[in-house]
């Protein structure tokens, strides 16, 4: 529903003598609810990939729909207990789902063109023997044991507390805080580990490094959360079911942040902190957007399309890994495909070129801007060539 | 600002130096390692 200006300028008068506290609440509620509508629908189109950056400005405008209903003297939900809920939300869902394709949808052609192409990019634990293990499709040591963790158990305790978060419940709150420490055991694992096994994840592949901290940095959102989960003042959560008005009406009521422009949740001694981790918090959602609607394009176009069809890059890339010029990627996949249903696309295959050790060095080429295209045509020529002479002339 | 939040800011103050230490940590040992091997 949307709320007049008129009716806002009214709930924030002082001298409006008409409106009771019930009605406060009720154009609260509905305020809230307006803005959530724009910042639920930004943020599935944000997690979306491709269409997040249309998904952008709708969750901008739900914000600014926030602001101005806090402004109006209306009881809504802070602008940092709003950023950081939808951020942890969207960054525990493109987490999830690009894990989730790596366990189960593995066998996708999208999938083995477009994640084996980031692996090829900026992360070859993405696309060193991929597809050779018994289940998912990244071989990296360890990666499978941080995909469970996390797809069963940390990302959606993440999404969850998330929402409760956004609904000011006081378990919301805690739990939030929980899975943030849970974010900070991840980083410290994951990097660990990728460093452990680094030329697995950065020998021949396009930009060793800089690539994945570039596009992985825009991850930290616990860091950026925990401060401030530390430092809110709790009695804006409640375990009221109705804790959106009542919580904050008890923060006003109890003067702690009424008086002097801070949002509710804001102490004085606080408000610096809060305002440096509200803009880390945007440049990380911003960051987060670009970044998923621009890789997969620009991977297509570094790997050759639309030159080369999907299916073509899927075979040329499975060359370059198993250095075998007759493996042709299988397309359509067997439904369902392993471990339900026969043997992964790779098994079997012996032929790529390691360096085998305690730490196994990939041999394949680094591959330039759509240099597939020029080793796709080079090979057919070669072979119509070698057609050819073998042809007896008539 | 109370004791408690004395406290509460320098435990912060401690996270944030090991948190970011740690990444720039591991980030400058991959850089390292770029530089010396053949990637």
């Amino acid at each position: 529903m949307k709320l007049p200006k008129t009716t806002l300028a009214t709930a924030a008068s002082p001298t409006a003598g008409s409106v009771t506290p019930d009605d406060r609440i009720e154009q609260s509620r509905l305020a809230q609810r307006r803005a959530d509508k724009w910042l639920i629908a930004g943020t599935l189109l944000m997690g979306a990939n491709v269409p997040g950056i249309l998904g952008l400005p709708l969750f901008l405008w739900g914000l600014r729909l926030l602001r101005q209903a806090s402004k109006a003297g209306l009881s809504v939900r802070p602008i940092m207990v709003t950023l950081i809920g939808y951020l942890v939300i969207l960054d525990a869902g493109l987490n999830l789902q690009g894990w989730i394709l790596d366990m189960i949808g593995n066998h996708t052609l999208i999938y083995r063109v477009l994640y084996t192409a980031i692996g090829n990019v900026m992360d070859g634990g993405y696309f060193w023997h991929y597809n050779q293990l018994w289940i998912g499709g990244a071989s990296a040591p360890g990666e499978k044991s941080w995909e469970w963790a996390c797809i069963l158990v940390v990302f959606p305790m993440r999404i969850a507390a998330a929402i409760a978060f956004l609904q000011m419940k006081r378990w919301g709150h805690q739990w939030l805080l929980v899975t943030c420490w849970f974010g900070v055991v991840i980083w410290v694992g994951y990097v660990m580990n990728m460093t452990e096994y680094a030329d697995i994840r950065f020998a021949g592949i396009v930009f060793p490094v800089l690539g994945w901290w570039v596009f992985d940095v825009m991850y930290i959102t616990p860091f950026l959360a925990i401060p401030y989960l530390h430092t809110v003042n709790r009695e804006i959560f409640s375990d009221d079911e109705k804790s959106m008005s009542a919580s904050n009406a008890d923060v006003e009521s109890s003067g702690e942040s009424a008086g002097d422009d801070l949002p509710p949740g804001t102490t004085k001694q606080w408000a610096g902190m809060h305002n440096w981790l509200k803009r880390g918090i945007m440049v990380c959602l911003v960051g987060l957007v670009i970044e998923g609607a621009f890789t997969l394009p620009f991977l297509a176009v570094w790997y050759g399309y639309p030159t080369l069809s999907f299916r073509d890059i899927c075979s040329e890339l499975m060359k370059v890994r198993y250095s075998n010029e007759s493996l042709e990627c299988r397309y359509p996949y067997p439904f369902p495909g392993p471990p339900i249903n026969g043997a992964p696309e790779g098994a079997g295959i012996t032929t790529a070129k390691d360096q085998w050790g305690i730490q196994p060095v990939p041999q394949y080429p680094r591959l330039g801007f759509r240099e597939l295209v020029r080793i796709h045509d080079q090979r057919i020529a070669r072979q119509k060539a070698e057609h050819d002479a073998a042809t007896p002339h008539p | 600002m109370n004791e408690r939040d004395r406290q509460r800011r320098r435990a912060l103050i401690v996270f944030q130096i090991f948190i970011y230490g740690y990444l720039l940590l591991m980030f400058g040992i991959q850089l390292s390692m770029w530089a010396t091997r053949n990637w």
